[in-house]
């Protein structure tokens, strides 16, 4: 695959992540009534601090209604926070408007959980694939189309392809297009919303296995939202757990997942399927009871504590603080700074010394 | 049985969707790597509108409805050179001829004037009247539609209430009102006419421009950083614009018919104006002594009118894909239609190629049991049991439910397409059975097969015989079928939001199932209700919500609550769990590992995710491209597959490869029903394929008493190794 990615313009920057999130919050108003006043609001996102470095894939999981999709959208400035900081490459944008961002929006794309809907059925794709360069003023007429085609090769399709209408295309072929669209500008980074998950079993390999592959070739950074686990912890280098509007742990995609550390995390992974009929039947998953609590009135303390197994009474009234473990994951809960004190150690371990909790065994993989 | 009802026409709809493809086009075979063989197919390229205008042109009567206005519209042009008098002069014959007199086609009025020509005169007035009034209207409420759809602001909201208030008022009445303020005149008709569309329009525009904000390909062109003018004029406006079409076409109707209407109260047209509702109103003062004069212009504008809706309505059916055109060839029933033929028919899968002639086949087995349109899928029976037996893996009184050889067909634009591949399988009492494959496998036909629920048409079941406690529910007639379903055997769909009712409680809603089925009154229905929602841990406080009160989970809950009310002894249970979180599916098959204890209930569990299956089968069918291509207990499968999709799906699951690895690809795609060739139709992806893979039908074989596969070199391939 020839590409040309000389234009990138992360590679001159200055050092430093390429992306930082500092205490972004977003509350959507609820508005009620003929005059539509605003009677409570919805904690989409919560007191989140991330950081995206560059080249890196950063899983973000959680259940639906956790606000992941939110955090996306703030990440590539598409919502406006309600409070807190995004800095792009040193640069804060959190208040840019409209004209400053397009420079934002030329470096950061999004491909979209619907491969069907994310195409104009009206246009054929060439038109939508050809569009950031249009809007960007990139290319025009041959160039442009050359650049078309050596983008639907790079995605492993046709130049065929690109004279089609999405209608003529399955879920997978689009997804890739969504893909090639997305690379287009040449970002440094792209928001993968559920990129996969409306994808049969095989085309979904196909598709992680594409972006893996480009991005050991551009060097483009992920953010990847999913809310199979799994997935994410193939394809992530660190991984963020969400839980109603809270990012609950935060950490190599390794140590989250082999040795979770916040009781949600351990609840979540538990719930996994295993695809081996004996490991699956022998390892005891956590069956949280009841349902993620209503955002628009988020639980006071630590917003886990309604269906946490280990809950204590500190849970119930004190928001638990940041706590950074020995293998570099941090995680908010108070098991691991009062109570019978974790200080670091897996969520498992507790199961060890405990009778009270639903023991677990062996760990998924 | 109305809930029940609910959830299945719904979900039909997803199925047919889903796993046939209408516009069959020589796409699909290409996953990338394999681009250049899909490409040999056909020219099939064709944009929606492209494909719109096609199924427009098909449409007879839109063709009339088109043709007739397009006359109208060259009379009305070309009046000055086509018509034999001019229109105002008075006395070219005597006054009040009848139609057919010599040099008089249609006879003279009052004043001596040739009706012919004023006929033709006013077809230019009434013409140019609707579309102007309708271009009035529409460049005034596009744009505030848009911009109220796409932006919605605070001034957007407050127009939006005008209109809703300009829309409580009688149209007509307004206009005149209107025209009474503003003088009778031509120019002012048009004004209050507009006035009156405009409401309509914006509104529609409105809503529109709603709906495709939400889609994700304009959040894609705002994350690209499309100016909004761009985004709304080269994304939102022509998505729009189709409905619209539709509207603009009963509108330029509608208007003809208020302008004749206020012409003829005096309000519009006004002498020299000839219009055909200032004519009528002419004809109405001799009405008494020469009703003749009303047929011409009362025709005209009849005809007119009635063109300007067929064309609407035409236009309609062509856009949303000729529903319309389908659904008046023949009414859906509520039972899958049974066309068995009893004489063996050679090749099974090819499909037959004019759709429409084969509709009904000759010499058939009917049962189609009542005259009446009936609500089950059709069946068109062949014995082919040889090879169906030999799949048979139990003997068939050991079985609750024995599928044996079922066959089913779709119409599609290719012809009969055959979705369904002598499928054979059983399950016992108390039995789990995971029906896995990729979407495009069969397995919802399948599925919904079995209780006759697919819509014929398009579907047909051509073979098999689908036993149910000994019973062939393939010969039962509906009033049998609606008995068995919701009692001994029920459904669990995917979507457990578009399955329920929205409108009912779910208390309600089970209530109506036990009522159906058990008789009793309300009292017990409810009891009943809440005893089975607190077994799936719905608390008696929530008995009464509605659907959009519960959460996703919930909502999945209360299907199966409602599916087990009856204590079936078979739940077919569609993808039960994909639209949820991991953690809902957790509760979810947790709670099905109970119940199927509690009840010894046998469950046919149709799924794509193979961690879900070793979970909860007991045995597994593996189906591909409408065949059953392995089938064995679940430890069995998953240790020993021995057929290469098999392999193939095991090796792409994320859970069993390293971390950040390359995973493991089945190159290609799923083919389209008339991609199958005439050997194993996996060989094109498969990459143990061999010449005789390609050219020979390939047979389930028996690997052992309770494993079968569809693959010729299963006992030399170590499929194991690799997962």
């Amino acid at each position: 695959m020839t590409t040309s990615t000389t234009t990138d313009p992360t590679r001159t920057a200055p050092p430093g992540p390429l992306l930082e999130l500092t205490n972004v919050s977003k509350l959507f108003p609820v508005r009620e009534g003929i005059l539509r006043r605003v009677r409570a609001h919805v904690h989409a996102v919560s007191d989140v601090s991330l950081t995206l470095a560059r080249g890196e894939t950063l899983g973000l999981v959680g259940e639906s209604g956790s606000g992941k999709s939110t955090l996306g959208r703030l990440a590539l400035r598409l919502l406006e926070p309600t409070s807190g900081r995004i800095d792009y490459l040193g640069q804060d944008i959190t208040n840019l408007k409209r004209g400053s961002l397009r420079s934002v929006r030329r470096n950061a794309q999004m491909v979209f959980q619907d491969p069907y809907s994310s195409f104009d059925p009206l246009s054929p794709l060439a038109s939508s694939v050809a569009e950031p360069l249009a809007v960007h003023g990139e290319g025009g007429g041959s160039a442009r189309r050359a650049r078309l085609e050596e983008l639907t090769r790079l995605v492993g399709l046709g130049p065929q392809h690109l004279d089609r209408y999405p209608s003529e295309l399955s879920g997978g072929q689009l997804q890739r297009m969504a893909v090639a669209r997305a690379l287009a500008i040449e970002p440094s980074f792209i928001v993968l919303d559920e990129p996969v998950s409306s994808l049969d079993v095989s085309t979904q390999a196909q598709v992680i296995n594409l972006l893996e592959k480009l991005q050991h070739e551009l060097g483009v950074a992920y953010l990847l939202i999913a809310h199979n686990p799994a997935l994410v912890r193939h394809a992530s280098d660190r991984i963020a757990v969400m839980y109603l509007g809270e990012i609950v742990e935060v950490g190599s995609a390794e140590a989250v997942y082999t040795t979770p550390k916040h009781p949600y995390t351990h609840a979540l992974l538990s719930a996994v399927t295993v695809p081996d009929p004996d490991l699956q039947r022998t390892r005891r998953r956590i069956v949280l009871q009841g349902d993620v609590p209503n955002p628009a009135d988020p639980p006071a303390g630590c917003r886990f504590h309604t269906r946490c197994p280990y809950v204590m009474d500190v849970c119930r009234s004190e928001v638990p603080p940041n706590f950074v473990a020995a293998d570099g994951t941090s995680v908010r809960c108070h098991l691991h700074t009062s109570g019978p004190v974790l200080d670091g150690a897996p969520v498992a371990d507790l199961l060890a010394t405990s009778g009270a909790a639903t023991s677990y065994e062996g760990s998924p993989s | 049985m109305s809930t029940e009802q609910f959830g299945v026409t719904d979900h039909i709809e997803v199925a047919v969707a889903d796993e046939v493809p209408d516009t069959a086009d020589g796409n699909g075979a290409d996953g990338g790597r394999s681009a250049s063989t899909g490409t040999g197919v056909a020219e099939h390229r064709r944009g929606p509108i492209a494909l719109a205008t096609r199924r427009l042109l098909r449409n007879p009567l839109a063709l009339v409805a088109l043709g007739f206005l397009f006359a109208v519209i060259v009379v009305g042009v070309l009046a000055p050179l086509i018509a034999p008098y001019d229109p105002n002069e008075q006395l070219t014959g005597p006054p009040f001829l009848g139609p057919f007199s010599d040099g008089h086609l249609l006879g003279t009025d009052d004043l001596g004037r040739d009706i012919f020509s004023r006929i033709l005169y006013g077809a230019r007035l009434s013409i140019l009247v609707s579309t102007a009034t309708v271009a009035i209207a529409l460049i005034i409420a596009v744009p505030i539609g848009l911009s109220a759809g796409y932006h919605g602001g605070r001034i957007e909201y407050g127009i939006m209430r005008v209109t809703d208030a300009m829309m409580s008022f009688p149209g007509l009445v307004l206009a005149i009102s209107l025209v009474a303020v503003l003088g009778p005149s031509l120019k002012n008709t048009m004004i209050a006419i507009a006035v009156v569309l405009i409401p309509g329009f914006t509104r529609l525009v409105r809503g529109q421009a709603l709906a495709i904000r939400e889609e994700s390909f304009i959040e894609a062109s705002k994350s690209i950083g499309s100016p909004t003018k761009r985004i709304i004029f080269r994304r939102v406006f022509p998505n729009l614009l189709s409905p619209l079409v539709v509207q603009v076409s009963i509108a330029l109707g509608i208007v003809l018919l208020a302008e004749a209407s206020l012409s003829f109260l005096g309000l519009g047209a006004r002498p020299p104006e000839i219009s055909w509702g200032a004519m009528l109103r002419q004809a109405s003062e001799v009405i008494l002594v020469h009703p003749g004069q009303m047929y011409a212009p009362g025709l005209a504008i009849a005809l007119t009118v009635l063109a300007f809706n067929t064309l609407g309505d035409g236009i309609l059916d062509a856009l949303t894909g000729g529903s319309g055109a389908r659904g008046r060839r023949g009414r859906r029933r509520g039972l899958t239609f049974v066309e068995r033929k009893m004489a063996p028919e050679t090749s099974v899968a090819a499909p037959v190629d004019d759709a429409v002639s084969n509709l009904e086949p000759a010499p058939i087995e009917r049962h189609e049991s009542e005259a009446a349109p009936s609500p089950m899928t059709m069946v068109t029976l062949e014995r082919n049991g040889e090879a169906a037996r030999a799949a048979a893996e139990l003997p068939p009184t050991d079985a609750l439910l024995a599928v044996d050889g079922l066959t089913v067909q779709f119409s599609t634009a290719r012809g009969w397409a055959t979705v369904v591949d002598n499928v054979s399988f059983q399950i016992r009492k108390g039995e789990t059975l995971g029906l896995v494959g990729e979407s495009g496998s069969g397995k919802t036909v399948t599925s919904l097969s079995v209780m006759r629920l697919l819509p014929s048409p398009p579907s047909r079941i051509t073979a098999g015989s689908v036993r149910f406690d000994g019973r062939d529910l393939l010969t039962l007639p509906i009033r049998e079928m609606t008995k068995l379903r919701g009692s001994r055997i029920a459904m669990v769909f995917q979507d457990p939001m578009s399955s329920l009712n929205p409108a009912l409680t779910i208390q309600h809603q089970i209530g109506q199932v036990v009522r159906w089925h058990d008789g009793g009154g309300k009292k017990h229905a409810a009891t009943r209700a809440n005893e089975v929602l607190e077994m799936v841990g719905i608390p008696k406080r929530r008995a009464t919500s509605y659907p959009h009160e519960l959460s996703g989970g919930q909502r999945q809950r209360a299907m199966i609550a409602m599916a087990l009310v009856c204590r079936p002894s078979l739940l077919i249970a569609d993808e039960p769990t994909t639209a949820l979180d991991v953690t809902i599916q957790a509760q979810v098959l947790e709670l099905m590992h109970e119940l199927r204890k509690e009840l010894e209930m046998a469950i046919l569990f149709v799924t794509h995710d193979l961690g879900v299956v070793a979970d909860i089968c007991d045995r597994v069918a593996v189906m591909y491209a409408g065949q059953i291509v392995e089938t064995a207990p679940v430890r069995e499968l998953f240790h020993h597959p021995k057929h290469p999709y098999t392999e193939g799906l095991l090796r792409a699951m994320p859970q069993k490869a390293e971390p950040r690895s390359e995973l493991y690809v089945i190159p290609g795609q799923v083919p389209q029903f008339h991609e199958f060739g005439t050997g194993c139709r996996l060989a094109p992806r498969c990459e143990y394929a061999q010449d005789r893979c390609r050219t020979t039908p390939i047979r389930l074989e028996r690997v052992d008493p309770v494993h079968l596969a569809r693959c010729i070199r299963w006992d030399e391939l170590d499929l194991e190794a690799k997962i």
